[in-house]
C-alpha cells in the first residue's frame, strides 16, 4: 500500500516539474532583489562646492557662555606637580586613593589647592605621604 | 516614464529570459577570454526592441528612457532631472547577471559616447544573504561626441558575492549611447612561496627604534616630502609654558634624523590638516594651563600658522575668530578649512565656526562665516562626506559626548545639524577613534572602543559602523573591540576595552588598530588586530607594541608601508619619547611591486593617469598622509583607482568627487593579489 503511494507520488511529480519548469519563468514575478537595488547613492556625483559667499546673516551669538566644570582635563590639579595628573575620579572600585597612585607611579603629593579625595590624612601638606592612610 | 514601466520592463525580461531557457545565454564563471555579459551585441531583442536580459533602474524627478539604436547600440536619455539616476545592465535576476567568483577580478569595456558628464559605470552585486545592492561606482566617463573604448578592472569580488551586474548610469540630463560591452575574468597570479618569517607572517613585526625623538610627539602630520612634522609646543608641560619654550620637529624616518624648527606659539593642542599646495595649516593651541584651585581649565589660543615642509618654518595666517584649544580641522573638497571646538580664550566651550578660504588664503571674518554657534565638544571627529557635509561620528575628547544622539551630520552650507541614531553609549566614546573605512567610496566610518576621563569608567569594546551611502544613515553595533593584557600580563577583563587607541588605514585595505588604555591616564592596554572592512570583522592576535601608547599617542603609516607610533604621556606626568615602528605582515610575504614610472604628479579631477609597475597588480589607492593627535584624524582616507590594465600599464582613473579625495598630496600604492603594496608614490590632487 505504502508503496502504491510513493509511485502515485512520483508520477506526479513526474508531470508537474516539467511544467513547473516552463510555467515558472513566465510568471511576472520579477526578480526578488531588483526592486530593493534601484537607488544608487550619488558618491560619484562631480562636486565643486561653492565658495562662501562674502556675508552670512547668522543667528545672534548666544549671550549664555559654555561653561565647563573645573577638572573638565580628568585631573584634579591640586595635588602634586603641575605636569602630574591625579584623576579627578579615581576608577570606579578603587578602595584607597594612595594605593591607586603609588601603583601608577606617583610619590608624596604636595597638596596646592583643596584636598577633595582627602588624600593627606593627617594634614601635614603632602598628600600620600608618611603617616597619611 | 521610467516609475511606470518598471513593472513591465521586469516582466519583459523575465518573458525574455524564460524565451530563452534553453540558449546559451546562461551564464557561468568562464575562462578568461569568455564574454560573460549577456547578449552583448544586443542581437537579441523583446517585443519592445529592448535588448532581451538588459533592463533599466532608477529613481528620483526626472524623465529618462532607453532603446537600441539602428546600429544596435544602448541609447539613455535623460531630461527634467531634479534627482535621482537611471541606469542600464543586465537584468538583476539569476539568468541574466554575470556570475562571479569572489576573490576574482573582471576587466570590464565599452564603447561610448555621452554628452554629459555626468554619466558613471556603476556596480550592484548579489549575495544570497542581502539579494541585489549597489555596490561601488568604479569611474564617471568623459563627455564625447566620438565613439571612445573604456577599460576598468573590478576590484576582487568580495566573499559572498556570486552574481554582478554593470552598467552605464545617467545622473545628469543628455544622452549617453553604449555599445560591446565585455566582462572577461581576469587569470590570478601564481601563488606567492610561503613566508619564512615565522609569528611575523601572521602578525607583522614592531620594532623600537635606538633614538628617540627629541620633542614629545603629541602631533604628528606626515608631510609629503615623506618627513614627519612632530609638534609639541609646550608639550603639556606648564614650565616650558611659562618659559616660553616651545617646540617641533621635522623628523626623517629614512634617515633617522631631525630638525628642530623654531616654533612661535603654543601649538601644544592645536588642530592642523593638509592644504591643497601640501602646506599646513595649524590653528589655535594653548593659552594657559589649568589653575591649582581647580576654577580655570585650559585656555585657547586664536593665533594661526602655515607649516612649509620646503623650508621647515611656520607663517603666521591671521587669527582665527576665537581661541581654540583641542579644535577639530577638516579640509573640504574645495581646499578650504573647517575648524570647529575646543575651549576658547576663558576656558570657556568655544562654539565659533571657523573657516579657511583657500582662495582667499586667510581664515574668514566673523561676519563671512556661516555660524551656528554650536558648541561641538573637544577634538570633535568631523569627517567629510561625499555630498560636502561634515559628519561628526562622536569621537571626542573628554567627558561626556554630545546631547542628543551624541553624532551628527552637518551642513556649513545651510548651517542645518542632523542628529544621527544608533552610536552606541555615546557618553563613554572620549578618545575613542573613528576612521572612514576604506576605500572611501564606499562611506562607511567605523568607531573604535573609547571611555571617559570625568567618570573614569574601564575604557569599553564598543565599534560602531554607519554607511552614509544610506538615505537615512546610522550607526549599527560593530564586532566588539579584541582584547589585550595589561602591563603585568593579567588579561584584561569582562568588557574591558581600550580608549586613546589608533587606527590606520593600510594600503591593502585593511585597518590596522594598536595602542589604546583603560583609564584616563592610565593602565595601557597592550592589544592590536586588524579589521577588514569587506567582513567587519577582526583579525585578533597582531604583534603588540612594546611601548605603552595611551594618551598623546598617534600611529600613523609610511609611505613604505610600515606604521610609526610616537608618545604617551600617563598621569604621573611622564613622557614616552621612544618611537616604534610596526612592520605588517604583508611586508613578509616576498617581493614588491614597484611603481617604475608616475607620468604625471599633478592629478586633476576625473582625470586618466599613466603609471607603470614592475610585476602585477590588483588594485592602485591614494592614502591622504597622516595629520593626527589624541586619536583624531578626520582626514584620514583611502581612495580608490579603478584602472585599466595593459601589461604593465595602468591607466588610473580619478575620482571626479572632489570631496572624495580633497585636494592636496596622497600616497599612491599599487597592491598587488595578496596585499602587498608597493613603496608610494607622492602625487597631488587637485584643479588643472
Amino acid at each position: 500500500m505504502r508503496r502504491h503511494r510513493l509511485a502515485a507520488l512520483a508520477a506526479l511529480a513526474l508531470a508537474v516539474v516539467p511544467l513547473l519548469l516552463v510555467l515558472v519563468p513566465l510568471l511576472p514575478a520579477q526578480d526578488e532583489h531588483a526592486e530593493a537595488s534601484v537607488e544608487r547613492p550619488l558618491v560619484t556625483a562631480t562636486t565643486v562646492p561653492a565658495p562662501p559667499t562674502t556675508r552670512y546673516t547668522s543667528p545672534p551669538r548666544p549671550k549664555t557662555p559654555v561653561l565647563l566644570p573645573g577638572g573638565y582635563d580628568g585631573c584634579d590639579h591640586a595635588y602634586g606637580e603641575r605636569v602630574q595628573c591625579v584623576p579627578w575620579t579615581f576608577p570606579p572600585g578603587t578602595a584607597n586613593g594612595c594605593d591607586w597612585l603609588r601603583q601608577h607611579g606617583f610619590g608624596p603629593l604636595t597638596v596646592r589647592g583643596h584636598d577633595r579625595h582627602g588624600l593627606d590624612t593627617n594634614g601635614d601638606g603632602t598628600a600620600c605621604g608618611r603617616g597619611d592612610r | 516614464m521610467h516609475t511606470t514601466k518598471k513593472g513591465w520592463l521586469a516582466f519583459g525580461a523575465s518573458v525574455a529570459a524564460a524565451a530563452m531557457l534553453y540558449t546559451p545565454l546562461v551564464l557561468l564563471p568562464a575562462s578568461a577570454a569568455q564574454n560573460l555579459m549577456p547578449n552583448p551585441g544586443f542581437s537579441q531583442v523583446d517585443a519592445d526592441g529592448k535588448p532581451v536580459c538588459w533592463q533599466d533602474y532608477g529613481w528620483g524627478e526626472n524623465r529618462s528612457d532607453y532603446g537600441l539604436t539602428a546600429e544596435k547600440a544602448l541609447r539613455l536619455t535623460m531630461s527634467e532631472r531634479t534627482s535621482g539616476d537611471r541606469k542600464v545592465m543586465p537584468a538583476q535576476n539569476t539568468d541574466c547577471a554575470p556570475q562571479v567568483a569572489a576573490g576574482t577580478q573582471y576587466d570590464l569595456s565599452l564603447t561610448y559616447r555621452t554628452s554629459t558628464p555626468n554619466t558613471a559605470i556603476t556596480l550592484f552585486k548579489h549575495t544570497a544573504e542581502k539579494g541585489w545592492e549597489y555596490w561601488t561606482d568604479l569611474s564617471t566617463l568623459a563627455v564625447t561626441g566620438e565613439d571612445k573604448q573604456f577599460r576598468v578592472r573590478t576590484p576582487a569580488i568580495p566573499a559572498g558575492v556570486d552574481q554582478l551586474s554593470w552598467g552605464v548610469t545617467a545622473y545628469g540630463d543628455g544622452e549617453a549611447v553604449t555599445r560591446d560591452y565585455s566582462m572577461t575574468a581576469v587569470l590570478a597570479d601564481p601563488p606567492r612561496k610561503r613566508c619564512q618569517a615565522g609569528q611575523a607572517c601572521p602578525k607583522g613585526q614592531w620594532d623600537v627604534l635606538p633614538y628617540q625623538s627629541p620633542v614629545r610627539g603629541i602631533h604628528a602630520v606626515l608631510l609629503h616630502t615623506g618627513k614627519v612634522l612632530l609638534i609639541a609646543g609646550s608639550g603639556n608641560d606648564p614650565s616650558a609654558f611659562e618659559r616660553g619654550s616651545f617646540t617641533s620637529a621635522v623628523y626623517d624616518p629614512a634617515a633617522g634624523t631631525f630638525t628642530s624648527v623654531p616654533t612661535p606659539s603654543d601649538l601644544f593642542c592645536s588642530g592642523h590638516t593638509q592644504l591643497a599646495d601640501g602646506r599646513i595649516l595649524v590653528m589655535g593651541g594653548n593659552a594657559g594651563y589649568p589653575t591649582e584651585d581647580g576654577k580655570a581649565n585650559y585656555k585657547g589660543l586664536a593665533v594661526s600658522y602655515i607649516f612649509d615642509p620646503a623650508t621647515n618654518s611656520y607663517q603666521r595666517t591671521n587669527d582665527l575668530t576665537a581661541g581654540h584649544w583641542y579644535p577639530s580641522a577638516t579640509t573640504l573638497g574645495n581646499g578650504d578649512v573647517i575648524s570647529l571646538g575646543g575651549l576658547d580664550e576663558k576656558s570657556e566651550g568655544s562654539v565659533s565656526v571657523e573657516y579657511f578660504s583657500q582662495e582667499k588664503g586667510r581664515w574668514l571674518a566673523g561676519n563671512e562665516i556661516n555660524q551656528t554657534w554650536k558648541f561641538w565638544g573637544l577634538y570633535p571627529s568631523m569627517i567629510l562626506t561625499a555630498e560636502g557635509k561634515l559628519f561628526y561620528t562622536g569621537s571626542h575628547v573628554f567627558g561626556n559626548g554630545l546631547d542628543g544622539t551624541g553624532s551628527s551630520l552637518y551642513d556649513y552650507g545651510s548651517g542645518t545639524i542632523r542628529d544621527v541614531e544608533g552610536l552606541q553609549d555615546k557618553d563613554n566614546r572620549d578618545q575613542s577613534m573613528s576612521v572612514l573605512l576604506p576605500p572611501a567610496q564606499d562611506q562607511r566610518v567605523l568607531t573604535l572602543g573609547g571611555g571617559n576621563i570625568n567618570t573614569n569608567v574601564a575604557a569599553n569594546r564598543h565599534t560602531d559602523i554607519i554607511d552614509l551611502k544610506e538615505k537615512n544613515p546610522r550607526h549599527k553595533p560593530g564586532p566588539q573591540l579584541p582584547q589585550g593584557h595589561m602591563t603585568d600580563g593579567t588579561p584584561q577583563g569582562h568588557g574591558e576595552g581600550k580608549m586613546y587607541l589608533s587606527a590606520v588605514i593600510l594600503p591593502d585595505g585593511q585597518v590596522f588598530e594598536t595602542g589604546g588604555g583603560l583609564h584616563n591616564r592610565s593602565d595601557p592596554v597592550f592589544e592590536a588586530s586588524m579589521f577588514d572592512p569587506k567582513t567587519n570583522t577582526f583579525t585578533e592576535g597582531m604583534a603588540t607594541d612594546p611601548v605603552p601608547r595611551g594618551y598623546h599617542s598617534s600611529a600613523f603609516l609610511l609611505p613604505d608601508g610600515r606604521v610609526l607610533a610616537v608618545g604617551n604621556n600617563p598621569g604621573d606626568g611622564s613622557f614616552d619619547q621612544r618611537i616604534s615602528v610596526y612592520s605588517p605582515s604583508y611586508l613578509y610575504k616576498g617581493t614588491r611591486s614597484k611603481i617604475t614610472s608616475v607620468a604625471s604628479k599633478n592629478w586633476t579631477y576625473g582625470s586618466a593617469q599613466q603609471i607603470t609597475v614592475d610585476r602585477p597588480v590588483a588594485k592602485a589607492v591614494l592614502i591622504r598622509p597622516a595629520a593626527v593627535t589624541h586619536s583624531s584624524d578626520p582626514n584620514q582616507r583611502s581612495v580608490d583607482l579603478p584602472m585599466a590594465v595593459d601589461g604593465d600599464r595602468l591607466t588610473l582613473t580619478v575620482t571626479a568627487n572632489q570631496n572624495m579625495a580633497p585636494p592636496g598630496w596622497y600616497m599612491l600604492f599599487a597592491v598587488d593579489a595578496d596585499g602587498v603594496p608597493s613603496v608610494a608614490e607622492w602625487v597631488r590632487v587637485g584643479d588643472a
